[in-house]
Order: C-alpha cells, then structure tokens, then sequence
C-alpha cells in the first residue's frame, strides 16, 4: 500500500490517522524535542530566572522581608570589592593556563594513543582513570600529595636533589594556584587524548600516503594534514573544557578553599562562600552571574564555528 | 550506621591505647616518661570502660524513662562528626536507642561540618530538609526565622545543671528566644612537646604571647622543631588562632553596637606587627594550613607547639607513640589585655518546618541530659566540652582524670564568637565566613605592611558591617 | 633504503612508546599513590623515615573499615542506580531531540537547538539553590528521584549535541528509503538510523555516566539519607571527621570508585572513539 505523507485517507482507522499526522516534520520534530524543553525549562530556565532576580536584590539566606530589588547594587559593589577583582584574575588564570596545558598535553596523549599497537585499548582505558574518578575523592588525593609534611612530590624531589627545601605546594599565591591548575589540568588530559584521538582516526589514512609519496616530511604532514583536519574537533572540545573549568568548584573547595588570602578563589567558590556560607544569596548569585557572560561568548564562538563547516 | 556498642569494642579500645605505650619502650630516654602514661592511660582507660559500661547497661537493662509518641513519628538529623569514632558511635547507639523506646523513627547522619553548612543554609532557604541540623557558631542568628522556638527545653536544662556558659546563650539566643541549644566547644588548647620545650629552658610552657615568640626564637636557633600556628584557610584552627590573637592584643572588628567598625587602631596594628614577627620563627608551610595540616605536623615531630583541640593527642596513642609520650597542653598566652579567647561552638536546632517537634524537642533533651552527655563527651577528649557549667565538675570528665589534658578545663567560660564585642549577628557571620581577620593575619605575616593590611580589612568590614 | 626506513620506524616507535611510558606515569602516578595510601598501615602512613613508595607491611583494614563502619556499599549501588538512569533518561531524551534538530525542518528548531547549547553554561553552583525550591515544592526533596530528574539538566545537552553532529553524518537516503517502504519517520529513525548511530549513542552514554558519578553539590543539597546519598558526598562527608583525615579509607573509596568503571569502560572504548569521531569531527 502506498502511504502518501500528507495525504488524509478516510477509509483508515483513527490510529492510523494519528500516525500520520503525527509522522509529519512540522508535528513530529516539536513533538520529539519536547521532552528536552520541557525538563530543561523546568529544571534551568526556571532556576536560572530565580538566581536572576537573586542577583539584582538584596536577598539575605532565610529572611523573608529581605529581597527587595536593588538593581545592579550587587554588581557594582563586587567591582570595587578588591577580593572579587582578585577572584577575576585568579579564575581567567586558572581557566585559561589549564586549558592550553589540557590541550597541548591532550594532543599528543591521542597522537601517542593512535600509533600505539600493543593493548591498545587497555592503554586507552586506564590512561581515562583521571576522569573518571569522581572529583571530590581524587582532590582529596591530590591534597594528601601536596602535604606540606608528606607530600610525596618534595621527598622525590628532595631526595633526587632536584630541590634542596621543600616547597609548601598550597602555601604561596603562585605555588598554590599551581597546584590547583596541575589538577585540573590532570584530570582534564584524558578527556582531550581521547576525543582529539577519535578525531585523528576520523583522518582518511591515502591522506597521509599521498603526501608521504609527494615527499612530505611528518612534521609537514601534521601542520598541513592534521592540524586542519583536527580543527573542528579541537574547537569544539576546547570550548566545552573553557565552560567546565570556569565553572569549576570541586578542586579548589577540596585543596585550598581559596586560601592562601584568597589567591585561588574562583567565581564559584567565592560565590558559595558569600551565599551559602556568609548568607548573602543575592551577591553570591551576582557573582555566579559574573562569569555568563563569558560562557555565552564561548557558546556563541562555538555556534558560529559549527555553522560554518 | 548505628550499633550497639560492645564490650569487645571497649577492649580494642582499651588495648589500643596500651598497645601504643609498649611501643614506645623502644626509646631509652623516654620510658620513664612512658612508665607514668601507661599508668595514666590506663587509669583513664579504666575510667572510660567503667562509663562507656554504664552506658551500656543504660541501653541494655535499666532504660531511662522516655515519652512515647505515635505511630509513624520520624525524625531526621545531621550532626557534625567528633574525630573520635567512638564518640560518634556512641551518639548513634544512644539515639537509636532513644528512638526504639518512644518510637519515633530517627535517621541520624553524622558528617564532617563543611558539608554541614551547605545543608543548613538550604534547608533554612527553601525549607526542606533534615528536622534537627547542628550549627556552627552563631548561624542560629542567620536562620532565626526558621527555627524553633525550643526555649523550655533548653531553660529546664539550664535550671538543673548549673546554668548555660555565656557564649552558649550568644550562639543560641535569638531575641529572648532559644532558637538552637548549644551542645559543645571544640575545646582548643596550645599543644606543646615537653621535650624539646624543655631543651631550651621551657620546662613551664609560656604563659604570654611574648614569652611564645621567645620560645619561638630558642627553638629556632636550637634547631628543634618550631612553633606551627594555622595561617592558611582552616576553618577551626586558624580563626582559633588569629581571633585569639587580636582579641587579647586588644583589637576588635567592630564596637559593640555592631556597626561601627573599629579595626583601625593601635591594637590591631600591634598584633599584626607581632604576628610579623613570630612567622619569621615560624613554620613557614602555616600559611598553606587547613585544620588537618598542624595535627600531621605534630605527629610528624615538624613542630613543637600549634594550636588544636585534643585530636592530636588522641590520635598519636596510635600513630605516633614516641610524640603521644611527650605531648602536653598549656592554654593559650596571655596578650595586653589577658587571655581573650575565640570560641568553636556547635549548637542543635530544629527546624520550624518540622512535623515532629515535640519529639525533636524530647531527643535534644535527652541527648544533652547528663547521663547521656557524659559518656559521649569523656570519649572526644575534651573536643566535644559542654557548655552546662554543671558538666564540666563531672569526676571522670577527660580534664578531670587527665592530667595532660587540664589546660582544657574551664576553656567555656573564656571564649568568644566572631564579632565580639558585639552580639552575633549576620555581619559577624559575613566576615567570618570571607576570612577577613584570618587573611589580615596572613597578609601581615607574609610581609604586607600593618597599614596596608589594615586599610584592606577596614574596607572589607566596612562593606559588610555597612550593608 | 629498507635499512632507513626500518630504523627510521624503530626511532618512532620508540619516541611513541616513551610518550606512552610519560603519560601512563604522570596519569596514573596518583591511583599508584592511593593504592598505596590505601594498603599502609597508619603507622607507616605517618612515617618520616620510611621508604614512602613502597609499602612493608600491607593491610586491608581500610578497606575492612570502609565496608563495617560505612554504608559504602549503599553509596556505591545509589550512584550506580542514579547514574545509570539519569543516563538512560537522558539518552532517550537527547537522541530523540537531536534527531528531531538534525533532520525535521519545523519553526523553531534553531532558536531550540541554541537555547539547549545554552543551558550547558549554566553552572551548577548559581543553580542548586533555587533548584532546591523546585525540587521542595515538587515534593521530591530526599528521594532518589530528585538527582534522577536534575542530572539530565547538564546532561541532556550534551548527549543533544553529540548526536545532533551524528545524525547529521548519517546519508538522508538511507531514511528515505525506508519511508517510500512505507514505514513512519520514526520507524525509520528506530529501525535504520539508531542502529548505525551506536558508537554515537556509547559515547554519549559513558560521557554522560561519567558526569553523573562525579556530580557532587546537587547530591549534597537535594538528598540528605543515607539510604540515598551518592558515593562522592557520603564519602566525603563520613572520611573526614573534624581535623583527621581517614586517608587510608579515602584512598581506597576513591580506588574503589574509579577502577571498576575504567574496567567496563575499556570494553566500550573502541565505540566511544569512534562515536566521537563521528560526532565531534562533522560536529
């Protein structure tokens, strides 16, 4: 029987009527989205509307008669306050260094991964074991080797004469924020190695005999084959690890909680400590606020990149 | 979570102790040393399995008389973990306990008290969440309007037991109302090893903060293992030491109206020059310090002095019996103005939400009544210290039976919350919470200029006290 | 000629394997350092003297501990029972909305397709607080289903994302084909389009996995029991007590919370990588 799409036959039953209704483009596609809309408007768009209207009142935690709208009151006082510049610096730092070291380091774990022969895909496997392990149980891992007694960093060191005193790893401003980007950057390695890996196999392989044929060396081959040919997948993964690492919460709540004098502060540790601990919603949601701006950019950058290919 | 304590688990625990201090025999030039702990840890052992069988036979045999309440009554609580599983097992045991005679279903969580303050602060904003939380310092001010009013219990308490400490009734009194009861002081004294004090003439530890930066000084120049005091984000020990500080130098954060913000002053400068000069003798890791950093230190024998509550002699028995042989306590030295000193105080309160408050009230007080007090409390080793002034003469009371644990006693009546001099309100709580009196310390001791350090900190109090 | 090039594949694999070596040491350096930690004995975890790397006399009472005196085993089967639906959830949801992105043309679909981009940016810290009201006056506070509901919050867009970029590398006459058979566009999208999109659909899945068993500060404020907290908070909230640290038992929770996922993960891995390839590179 031939079903033509929009064609309405009477002699079929109310079920078969429905289906084919329902089978047309402009009916099924919101149909099929609907679920993802709904539970993300119920669950972000809302939310997200509330810490909004956090964010221009003066809302104080557990006080009813507070709340009143104070426009951007919250937003310029953070301007001024010399704690939020400093946790500005510190998180652009903080996102920035990470990502460019997780993406160096996460290209040539995947150029590593893809030559490799024997067990492959055991390799593969443990070397994901950074990202898998729930954050909050590696940092605490992470702040047992940065011991400022029995980090097992400084008695390597020290005893492989590399250093001749220990360095207190979470003690200075710089040493500290090292310390919290070498987490970052560690646990985050794995994610890049394995989806640059996935786009280098995506590589057509006559690609690379062609040009070996034509006499390319193999570092010529990578800047003019690989590179290119990897730039949509690095794009894309770069930009999603900018999101999640200047967001990030976890590594510094665990190791520093911003110490050494707020030197490793980032957007959502400060705002917790204003909101959930100092009691301030309103500020602390101006806070969080603060970095949106910066992930639509990314959001937007991304988007337009897509589009383009 | 919740077992029945058992007479074999008082063994162990018994055995642990003794265990340790056979160990130490290894070291000629402490078994003397080591002959008097092992008779003092094992009076105090003795003393401990006699309460903890008490205990016992008040769970098993001879049930205190409880109220019961209706079928389906459930009640759910988070309280802050002691370091001292014990202590925690016995609070488990006792509210399980509890909760089968008057059957009421009681879920009891005993969690470390960074994620406690999360889970109080939602609970208060969106008014869902546990019936009973433990609070940390004043926070019973911060949620006022979503507490209980739980007044006459806490009063009946009060009338019997010899009254409520003052910083008990400042935590937990919100406008003649008790909104929470205070349920202990995280005890805090200077740890000290007598040794290597003793090796540079400080047989008596020192008494003034002066005095301490001599000793800082002579362990210094000696080559022994100096003094380590918190600098770093340490939610307890390192506001323990710096409030301290500023207080008994004379400087304040604010006036006692609560908003005229008085860091600016001669005192104040003076404590930030001296605690210039005392990081220089130092443990220069202190700035990098969590609360758990100057236990690791001391067992690790890298200081000699730092500031904690009883956990580090706890947990040397075990993990180090050569330092657990030579640690002692001292309160901590005198400044300009005496020994003004800042309070970790835990309070329990309901909250208004709850279905069953009545039973919410009649666990609180039964868990704070003496016989069920008393047994948790000698198990913390003086971390978990009441604040019922009657408490703190019970005869087997830790700092009543140990000798090495005596600085602790009295500590209650000494201490103070954030924003002292004035009463605890949210601003304290604000200020406090962005370590503002820590990090001025920090800066000073890392080589920032007073005036400078100072300026930072006025701003900061001023953009808090002012809102 | 031969000889060169044979040594020249020699000086390759050699610089591959000593990269390999580099990354296995600096990425697994730590899981080495908690296994260790996990098997010491206090005593020699607090040693100065001794050698740190090796362990003398190895002990299993941390992980004894873990499973007499926590509810470990309770965490482990409430995180894998809330990951593994919210991954389930937000698989259907997602591969049915990228589908829908990718090939149906209806009014709407771009502006849809960028707010989901969107609400990926959200963090999860402005969020928890007033999703806290959401969950309260949906009267699902402290129940299993109130991390089951909110993680497809984070996860839905990026499974969406993926597969959008999936389907899209999918020939459209392979589907319309099977219509001119006579079946729905969804009976082609369930018989012909889902099958090859397998690789897409692992990889989703592990990402999302993956995202649900870190989540931590949903966990710690939507659920509070025992009975339903997630591995990463009750452990936490339970090892650290006031100033000391349960550094053995810690070690060996978060051993315990990792290697076996890494281990089922392995056996997916060939589709993860090429699920991301196909996803990530036609984005």
């Amino acid at each position: 029987m031939q079903v033509s799409i929009d064609g309405v036959n009477p002699a079929r039953s109310p079920w078969q009527r429905f289906s084919s209704w329902l089978d047309r483009e402009r009916v099924l596609g919101p149909v099929l989205v609907a679920p993802a809309v709904i539970l993300l408007v119920v669950l972000i768009a809302y939310p997200f509307g509330v810490a909004l209207f956090l964010a221009v009142s003066d809302r104080v935690i557990a006080k009813a008669d507070s709340g009143a709208f104070i426009g951007l009151a919250n937003f310029t006082k953070l301007m001024r306050d010399s704690i939020f510049r400093q946790t500005v610096v510190n998180t652009l730092n903080y996102a920035l260094v990470s990502v460019l070291f997780k993406l160096v380091l996460g290209m040539l774990m995947a150029l590593v991964l893809n030559e490799i022969t024997i067990f492959k895909n055991f390799f593969r496997g443990i070397l994901l074991l950074p990202w898998i392990v729930p954050t909050s149980l590696s940092a605490l891992g992470w702040l047992w080797m940065f011991d400022s007694q029995y980090s097992i960093f400084n008695r390597i060191l020290l005893s492989a004469g590399i250093i001749d005193q220990k360095i207190i790893w979470l003690g200075t401003g710089l040493w500290a924020m090292l310390s919290v980007q070498i987490v970052n950057i560690w646990r985050g390695i794995p994610f890049f190695g394995i989806s640059l890996l996935a786009g280098l196999q995506a590589i057509p392989q006559d690609l690379y005999e062609a040009a070996e044929i034509d006499g390319a060396s193999s570092w010529q081959r990578f800047w003019q084959i690989t590179t290119p040919l990897l730039m949509p997948v690095t794009v894309v993964v770069t930009l999603f690890s900018i999101v999640q690492t200047f967001a990030d919460f976890q590594i510094v709540y665990v190791l520093t909680r911003g110490g050494p004098i707020n030197s490793t502060h980032l957007f959502a540790t400060l705002a917790h400590q204003v909101a959930i601990l100092g009691g301030k919603l309103g500020e602390g949601a101006a806070i969080s606020l603060f970095m949106f701006p910066v992930l639509v950019i990314a959001v937007v950058l991304q988007l337009r990149y897509l589009q383009r290919l | 979570m919740s077992k029945k304590i058992s007479r074999r688990d008082f063994l162990r625990f018994g055995a642990l102790g003794g265990a340790s201090v056979v160990a130490t025999a290894c070291a000629p030039q402490v078994i003397e040393k080591t002959i008097e702990v092992t008779k003092e840890v094992q009076v105090e052992v003795e003393k401990t399995v006699i309460v903890k069988e008490e205990v016992e036979k008040l769970i098993t045999a001879t049930p205190a008389p409880v109220q019961t309440f209706p079928d389906g009554t459930k009640l759910s609580m988070k309280l802050r973990a002691a370091f001292i599983p014990q202590a925690n097992e016995i609070l488990s045991a006792l509210i399980k306990d509890w909760g089968a005679r008057s059957n009421v279903q009681v879920e009891v969580d005993i969690v470390s008290m960074n994620d406690l303050q999360t889970i109080a602060a939602t609970a208060a904003e969106t008014g869902a969440g546990p019936d009973i939380v433990e609070l940390n310092q004043n926070s019973a001010h911060l949620f006022a309007e979503k507490l209980a009013d739980i007044s006459d219990v806490c009063e009946d308490l009060g009338s019997r037991f010899g009254g409520w400490h003052e910083v008990g009734k400042q935590a937990c009194i919100v406008d003649g109302k008790w909104l929470a009861m205070p349920r202990f002081l995280a005890a805090h004294a200077m740890n000290y090893r007598e040794d290597t004090l003793g090796q540079v003439g400080y047989a008596t530890p020192p008494k003034t903060w002066d005095e301490m930066l001599d000793l800082g000084k002579k362990l210094k120049d000696a080559g022994l293992p100096p003094i380590g005091l918190p600098l770093g984000h340490a939610v307890g020990d390192g506001n323990n030491f710096t409030y301290s500080l500023l207080w008994s130098f004379g400087g304040k954060e604010v006036e006692e109206d609560g908003k005229t913000v008085a860091i600016n002053s001669p005192e104040t400068a003076a404590a930030l020059d001296f605690v210039r000069e005392l990081y220089q003798v130092m443990l220069p890791d202190t700035v990098s310090w969590d609360d758990a950093s100057n236990n690791r230190a001391f067992l690790g024998g890298e200081v000699s002095v730092t500031n904690n509550a009883a956990s580090i002699w706890a947990t040397a028995r075990t993990a180090a019996p050569d330092i657990f042989a030579v640690t002692n306590h001292f309160p901590y030295p005198e400044g300009p103005k005496g020994a003004v000193l800042y309070g970790e105080l835990m309070s329990q309160c309901v909250f208004s939400y709850t279905k069953n408050l009545d039973a919410a009230k009649a666990l609180l007080a039964y868990l704070n009544e003496q016989a069920q007090y008393e047994p948790w409390s000698i198990a913390g080793y003086s971390f978990l210290y009441p604040l019922l002034k009657d408490y703190e003469f019970g005869a087997l009371m830790p700092w009543n039976t140990q000798p090495k644990l005596a600085a602790f006693k009295g500590v209650a009546g000494l201490v103070h919350l954030p924003g002292y001099p004035s009463s605890a309100g949210r601003p304290a709580s604000e200020a406090f919470a962005k370590w503002i009196v820590l990090d001025m310390f920090a800066k000073a001791a890392t080589g920032e200029a007073t005036p400078d350090v100072i300026a930072w900190a006025e701003e900061q109090l001023v953009s808090i006290y002012g809102a | 000629m031969k000889s060169s090039k044979r040594s020249q594949r020699l000086v390759k694999s050699i610089t591959v394997y000593l990269g390999l070596a580099f990354f296995v040491i600096i990425m697994l350096f730590p899981f080495y350092w908690m296994l260790i930690t996990s098997v010491k004995p206090d005593s020699e975890l607090y040693s100065k003297t001794q050698p740190p790397l090796i362990v003398l006399k190895p002990t299993l009472q941390h992980y004894i501990y873990l499973f007499k005196n926590t509810p470990f085993s309770i965490w482990l089967r409430n995180s894998l029972m809330v990951s593994t639906i919210s991954t389930a959830i937000s698989l259907v949801v997602g591969t049915i909305a990228a589908y829908s992105l990718a090939r149906l043309r209806f009014r709407g679909a771009q502006p849809i397709a960028t707010g989901i981009f969107i609400s990926y940016l959200v963090p999860t810290t402005l969020l928890f607080l007033p999703l806290a009201y959401v969950i309260r006056s949906l009267g699902l506070y402290d129940k299993p289903i109130a991390l089951i509901l909110t993680y497809p919050t984070f996860l839905i867009p990026f499974c969406t994302w993926l597969l959008m970029g999936y389907f899209k590398g999918i020939p459209k006459e392979l589907e319309e084909c099977a219509t001119v058979d006579g079946a729905t566009r969804f009976q082609a999208f369930r018989m012909i389009v889902l099958p090859i999109s397998l690789p897409g659909l692992v990889s989703a899945g592990l990402f999302a996995f993956t995202l649900s068993w870190n989540e931590f500060i949903y966990a710690l404020t939507l659920v509070q029991s025992n009975s339903v907290k997630t591995l990463p908070v009750g452990v936490v909230s339970q090892l650290v007590l006031a100033d000391v640290f349960f550094w053995g038992s810690l070690m060996a929770a978060a051993l315990l919370g990792s290697v076996p996922i890494a281990f089922i993960y392995s056996f997916f891995l060939e589709y993860y990588v090429k699920g991301m390839t196909a996803g990530a590179v036609k984005g």
